[in-house]
């Protein structure tokens, strides 16, 4: 071990300590001085070191982490104590090393980052995939991108694809090794082009901590859009724009520039429609003309170089609006390239005389005497148009041409939803007139109930009221079924047959329940069906073993009503006993119809389980149903319950009476009888003009919306209606009804214009009256079908701006001819107008363009800042988009703190070293010695035996010092460490386990020396004492 | 293995318990059986199918007339297993005392879909008719024997089940109108007779089946629309006699179920369900008494749809309507019933059968349940609910 302890330097500290506040004098400076400068500037402080502090080129993301810099202190603090057992040099470095380690932590939480100027460059390929640049150019600009990817810097450059059509997607990203792109996955609307939106979402998809630079690919034939704009803003972004053109120019190609049509045509008069057709060069083709999807004519002609007109004659035989289109078509080698350019479109409106629909049911087998309703109308010169309800039209829009709509006699379920609810618009939003005539299919026995048309008419075809109006009752009988799902059935077709009744009847349910044979729901009007619905759902069926107490509960209830029919329903397998004879007696005597419906998987349609269920409904007049397939149980079921809704039919011979002043029956005083008609109640509002003796309509009328309705509830046939057949006022009076019910609608003198504005269409209608003075404050509204007969109708309503002058926009977004029908009525609703014009939108301008604009490119590179580039230039990478020139310069922030963690992870390891890793600094030295000077390292039992021979040396030499005069007897004397006492002495310690000091020569002199050595030792004790003495007497 | 006498234990008794499934001694289980063992009858080629205005079987085998000699059709193959069926232990208190129940909501074996009738052999074996047209055939210990499905199901499936002095069993195919016979041992199908048809010596649809103790004769009960009746053939399908009518009369009946026979007392006893009574009769068809009574008090009685003869000549009777096994002594006094109409376990819902086996056995069909309780006598001694 060493003993020489090295020489402290108190200078060292000094220097620790002036090296400190060097530092810190100069990070003070730094961020003073900008402080300073900016405050000159004018900033105040707080401005100032916000500003510096943004500038310093590290920043922290979470700068609120920095505040651990106040443990810097503490860990000082600590190391005091906990460091004291090392040396100062050790300790020091211990302490700066944990310095050191909080600093790197607390920089690694504060997220440290470092701001440098990048050198990323990304370039964005903005390409333009309209429809004007032909197919194979498209291909060719794709693999001019893929080729100028080798020039990218695959560490630091970046690239990216934007493709653009009507708007702009951003499509790849685009790497050097990656693969090549084959085709643009975007879907974009390839029928214009906007290159702003391509430029601009360009600017978008730019990496913020990257140089940008965008490269646009197009045939500069701007539709939509102002690129402009986007040029600007790149410019503001430091980002310059170089153009690649893509050139074309079609050489052949035909394309129909207009079609130049009347918008309002009479029928009958022929008229002209021009169709203006432009061709490349000379060219055969053929000029289709299409009317509303069907071809009128087909026409060859030879065009010339230039503009062609085609005149072709058309004449309209019926009232409506058309859509007319004219294609051309190339005929022989030439290439016509688009195809989207060869339509062009136009509309004619035509308006007719009045016409009526009439609608029959066809499969009544009356239908023939329907014509003596029909020979009274065409006796008054009304234009009658008779179909079967199977061909009623499906769109509200063929309504149109129509000036009322009567339904003769026709049952609800030949009907869809959607034509019933066209006939309630028709009536309420276009004024046509609408008239149900009944029988025993109209109104309630029609099944009317609850539909759109019951909405428009005058009457309920539901009754409510209290009176004494026969109703019916239903008792339903459940049997549980073989059949899995078989009691669900039942369950199901027992709520639609309560659904199927009025809330006048009756409807109870019997099954074999919990209780034995009992009510699931007890006989009661039909009023709360959610209720008995219910009550319904949760009927537990259980296996009836006996029909008896069944019926018992059933007949006695229904023998009790006073309804006028009584039905009963009975489902089952057959297997439960009869019920006895004077049961049915009593079903008889009740007119207590009973139904059964016998259900089995399938097969064994005879047998005895079904002879009971045949013999109860012959015995009660009920009919037998054997079900072999499940499917058919809803419809026996409503087949059946519909017996007991029959009861809205009174065939009863009546007169009916006039009830107040009707314009309809205007110059009648008294009509013949009718033998039967249909119940139905009077809405509120309606206005009844016939009745029967019990109160019931038979004649009732009222406005709806904007146009009116009336109804009949008895029939125009000679079924109830033989004697008025025959009789003379029965043409004028329904001559007179249809009039009256007929659309009133004039024409109008108001002038509508449409046109485009951009994706709009735009509707403008000046309303000037007759005596040429505008009209304001009328309620002006469109209805506007696009060409695509998948898009709905849209209602629009026009906002008056200015006087007289109303204004609607509505978005286009398909091809062809919109139609628009204007109503206008005024502040009573009273007067009414209607026009029905179009909207023609033709092919994107992107089609009209045979050539690529050279020139707008060139304009849109000088204004971006950067260049043309030729495409081949391109491809040879004689430009390279990923050049660093004329790119702005951008800051890019880097973070550093995993770079700070690392560096405290090894400094803690350091920390530990110094502490726990002595190094014998010594031993190094003298082997670098060695190794330097190429000495022998000594081995280590030599260094030990010098070792020991240099102690020794040492030791005899202090020895030495003490050693007494020869002679002197000192006497026995502990000498402390010098052996034992009295002893033979030190070299005694030869047998000692130590390591063994040279043995010293051995005395050659006998004891005497022996004694004379310790003599020896006492006097030179003695005189070191004396020493002291005089020593302290002197101090 | 010594160290882990857990394990050891659990393995085992998994091992015990793939093995160990009680085999029945000696039978011979097991698919396609080929012809009939013992068939007294001739073997003789069917007759012709449906005779003018007979249907039932469309398709599947010819019918009988009466006067021919019968066919015998091919054997359908019994299905037969051997494992351990569903059931555990009594409920709790207050269930009454079930011994164990047989059964469980289901189409797979040893289990029942809707059940309606119950018949036991001399040995106490149990055979269980269910909607499914199975015929499942339980030990007395209530595991899973054998069980057979009836050749149609189609257009309905058997609700009764009778015992012939050989252990034969015999089937009431209730909308087939025709009765069946198995050999019991291995549930193949031996034999039928029967015809659908109102006309005595025909059937409508036959509910019960029960031969007499020396097999000389099968009474039967069968009902539909307006007929309802008690029929006795030969086992040949010979029709002998019949008695009743539709009615509330003595000699009447409103659907009979099923009807029980105690030779010992020269007395035959039908289950008149719709009329709530139990109808006794002696075995040529006088009318003895009715006992019941529609009603839910003790001794009466609410769709009676099975009776059964104990040991001692007391009346069995499972109650439809009111949901309980009723016992009576031969002049109709209640000895006891039980029964509670739950639909848990222990409750008896909608009971369509009775049966006794030997040792006191009592077994109960819940046919709502889908299951059989296995009910010791003496629980109906004292009268309980």
């Amino acid at each position: 071990m060493k003993n020489t302890t090295p020489q402290r330097k108190p200078i060292g500290r000094w220097i620790a300590w002036i090296s400190f506040a060097l530092v810190i004098c100069v990070a003070a400076a730094a961020l003073a001085v900008p402080v300073v400068r900016r405050m000159q500037d004018g900033q105040d402080f707080g401005e100032a070191f916000a500003g510096t502090l943004a500038r310093m080129p590290v920043t922290f993301a979470s700068p609120e982490f920095l505040l651990g810099l106040l443990l810097l202190p503490i860990v000082i603090l600590l190391g005091r104590k906990s460091l004291a057992g090392l040396d100062r040099v050790r300790r020091r470095m211990a302490v700066g090393l944990r310095l050191a380690l909080v600093t790197l932590l607390v920089l690694a939480l504060a997220e440290v980052e470092w701001r440098d100027l990048t050198q990323r460059v990304e370039v964005i390929y903005v390409v333009d995939h309209s429809r004007s640049i032909p197919e194979g150019k498209s291909q060719e600009v794709l693999d001019l991108i893929n080729k100028s990817r080798g020039r990218m810097d695959p560490r630091i450059d970046l690239g990216k694809i934007v493709v653009f059509g009507r708007e702009g997607y951003n499509e790849a990203t685009l790497r050097r090794d990656g693969a090549p792109l084959t085709r643009y996955a975007s879907d974009i609307d390839r029928d214009y082009s906007n290159l702003e939106e391509g430029i601009s979402r360009a600017l978008e998809a730019l990496e913020p901590n990257a140089r940008g630079r965008i490269v646009l690919l197009s045939d500069g034939n701007q539709t939509a859009g102002d690129v402009k704009n986007a040029i600007a803003k790149a410019r503001e972004a430091g980002v310059p724009i170089d153009v690649v053109p893509i050139e074309y120019s079609y050489n052949e190609e035909v394309l129909v520039e207009k079609i130049k049509i009347p918008e309002e045509a009479k029928i009958g008069e022929p008229f002209l429609a021009r169709v203006v057709i432009r061709a490349a060069e000379d060219t055969e083709a053929k000029v289709h003309l299409w009317r509303d999807g069907a071809l009128i004519e087909t026409r060859p002609v030879l065009l010339k170089r230039g503009v062609n007109v085609e005149k072709f004659q058309l004449e309209l035989d019926e009232a409506g609006f058309f859509r007319v289109e004219a294609v051309v078509q190339i005929v022989g080698k030439q290439k016509d390239h688009l195809f989207q350019n060869n339509t062009a479109h136009g509309f004619v409106f035509a308006r007719g005389k009045a016409q009526v629909l009439y609608v029959h049911d066809e499969a009544d087998p009356e239908a023939s005497e329907a014509h003596h309703f029909l020979l009274a109308l065409k006796a008054a010169e009304i234009r009658v148009k008779v179909i079967p309800a199977t061909d009623f039209p499906l769109k509200v829009g063929e309504l149109q041409g129509f000036d009322a709509v009567i339904l003769d006699d026709v049952a609800r379920p030949a009907f869809s939803d959607k034509q019933l609810k066209n006939i309630e618009t028709a009536v309420a939003d276009m004024g046509i007139g609408l008239i149900m005539i009944g029988g025993a299919r109209g109104f309630g026995a029609g099944e009317w109930r609850n539909t759109p048309v019951e909405k428009a008419l005058p009457l309920e075809m539901d009754i409510k009221q209290e009176q004494v109006i026969p109703d019916g009752a239903l008792a339903l009988v459940i049997h549980s079924c073989e059949m899995a799902e078989g009691n669900a059935m039942a369950i199901n077709v027992c709520q639609k047959a309560v659904d199927n009744l009025s809330a006048k009847d009756t409807i109870g349910v019997l099954v074999y329940g919990q209780k034995g044979s009992m009510w699931a729901v007890k006989p009661t009007k039909a009023r709360n069906k959610r209720q008995i619905k219910a009550k319904i759902r949760q009927m537990q069926v259980g296996d009836m073993p006996d029909f008896d107490p069944i019926f018992s509960l059933a007949v006695t209830a229904l023998e009790k009503l006073p309804s006028a029919v009584k039905h009963m329903i009975v489902m089952s397998d057959g297997d439960p006993s009869q019920p006895r004879a004077s049961l049915l007696k009593r079903c008889r005597k009740a007119r207590i119809t009973v139904s059964t419906i016998c259900y089995f998987a399938h097969g064994g349609a005879q047998g005895p389980s079904v002879d009971l269920m045949k013999r109860i409904a012959n015995v009660t007049g009920g009919k037998y149903y054997y079900l072999d397939d499940a499917k058919k149980l809803p419809q026996i079921f409503l087949k059946e319950s519909k017996r007991v809704t029959r009861s809205l039919i009174v065939n009863k011979t009546i007169v009916p009476a006039i009830r107040g002043q009707s314009p309809v029956l205007a110059g009648f005083d008294g009509f013949p009888e009718l033998t039967g008609y249909v119940l139905t109640e009077a809405k509120p509002r309606a206005e009844v003009a016939l009745t029967a003796p019990d109160g019931s309509p038979i004649l009732a009328h009222w406005q709806y919306g904007v146009g009116k309705t009336l109804a009949f509830t008895s029939d125009a046939k000679p079924r109830w209606a033989t004697e008025w057949v025959a009789w003379e006022g029965f043409q004028p009076f329904w001559s007179q009804a249809v009039r009256w019910v007929k659309k009133d609608v004039q024409e109008s003198v108001f002038k509508v214009s449409t046109t485009l504005k951009g994706d709009q269409g735009q509707i403008v209608v000046d309303a000037i009256s007759e005596d040429g003075e505008t009209v304001s404050g009328l309620n002006v509204r469109a209805k506007v079908s696009s060409p695509d007969p998948k898009e709905p109708t849209r209602e629009i309503q026009l906002v008056q701006q200015g006087a007289g002058r109303y204004v609607a926009r509505f978005p286009v977004t398909k091809v062809g001819t919109y139609s628009v029908s204007l109503l206008s009525l005024d502040a009573e609703g009273q007067r009414r107008h209607s026009v029905t014009t179009g909207l023609v939108v033709p092919y994107s301008d992107e089609f009209k363009r045979l050539k690529s604009d050279r020139t707008f490119l060139e304009e849109i590179a000088k204004l971006g800042g950067g260049k043309i580039v030729e495409p081949e230039q391109l491809a040879t990478f004689e430009i390279n988009p990923w050049r660093r020139e004329d790119l702005g310069e951008r800051e890019a922030l880097e973070e550093r703190w995993s770079f700070a963690l690392a560096l405290a992870l090894l400094l803690f390891f350091i920390d530990v070293a110094t502490r726990r890793v002595a190094i014998d600094w010594d031993k190094l030295i003298a082997r670098a010695k060695a190794v330097v000077t190429r000495k022998e390292t000594p081995r280590t039992i030599d260094r030990l035996r010098e070792r020991k021979a240099r102690v020794q040396q040492a030791r005899e030499e202090t020895l030495h010092k003490f050693t007494a005069e020869p002679g002197v007897d000192h006497g026995p004397v502990d000498v402390a460490g010098a052996g034992s006492v009295g002893g033979p002495g030190g070299d005694q310690g030869q047998d000692r386990p130590r390591p063994k000091p040279k043995p010293k020569p051995k005395p050659t002199a006998d004891g005497a020396a022996e004694g004379g050595y310790t003599n020896r030792l006492l006097e030179a004790k003695r005189r070191a004492r004396r020493e002291l003495d005089e020593g302290k007497d002197r101090g | 293995m010594r160290r882990r006498p857990f394990s050891a234990a659990c393995v085992a008794a998994f091992a015990c318990g793939l093995a160990g499934c009680p085999a029945p001694a000696g039978q011979p289980l097991g698919g396609a059986v080929a012809a009939p063992a013992s068939s007294a009858a001739p073997l003789a080629t069917p007759s012709e199918a449906a005779r003018g205005g007979d249907e039932g079987a469309e398709g599947i085998a010819p019918l009988y007339v009466p006067g021919e000699p019968f066919p015998v059709p091919q054997p359908l193959p019994a299905k037969s297993i051997g494992r351990l069926i569903q059931g555990g232990p009594a409920p709790q208190s207050g269930a009454g005392p079930i011994e164990f129940w047989i059964g469980g909501k289901g189409k797979e074996d040893g289990r029942f879909a809707y059940p309606r009738a119950l018949v036991t052999n001399a040995e106490g074996v149990l055979f269980v008719a269910d909607k499914t047209g199975r015929i499942q055939k339980f030990s007395p210990e209530g595991s899973l024997l054998a069980l057979v499905r009836t050749p149609g199901v189609v257009q309905g499936k058997p609700t009764g089940l009778g015992i012939d002095p050989e252990g034969n069993l015999l089937v009431a195919d209730t909308h087939y109108c025709r009765v069946l016979r198995y050999d019991a041992a291995d549930l193949t199908l031996e034999s039928w007779y029967g015809a659908p048809g109102r006309d005595p010596g025909r059937f409508m649809m036959i509910t019960a089946v029960q031969a007499t103790r020396d097999g000389k004769l099968h009474f039967t009960t069968d009902f539909g629309d307006d007929v309802a009746r008690v029929q006795v053939f030969r086992p040949d399908g010979t029709y002998v006699r019949s008695w009743g009518t539709f009615g509330d009369g003595p000699l009447q009946f409103k659907r009979p179920m099923n009807l029980a026979l105690d030779e010992d007392r020269d007395r035959v006893y039908v289950a008149d369900s719709a009329n709530h009574r139990v109808g006794v009769f002696d075995l040529e068809g006088k009318f003895i008494a009715h006992f019941g009574g529609q009603g839910r008090e003790a001794g009466q009685l609410q769709y009676p749809y099975d009776v059964k003869v104990g040991e001692s000549g007391e009346v069995w009777v499972a109650e439809f309507g009111n949901q309980r096994i009723s016992v009576f002594d031969p002049e109709g006094a209640l000895l006891g019933s039980w029964g509670a109409p739950r639909r848990a376990l222990g409750g008896l819902n909608r009971p369509w059968a009775v049966a006794l086996g030997p040792k006191g056995r009592v077994w109960a069909l819940d046919s709502n349940g889908d299951r059989c309780y296995a009910l010791r006598q003496n629980a109906f001694l004292g009268g309980s609910k």
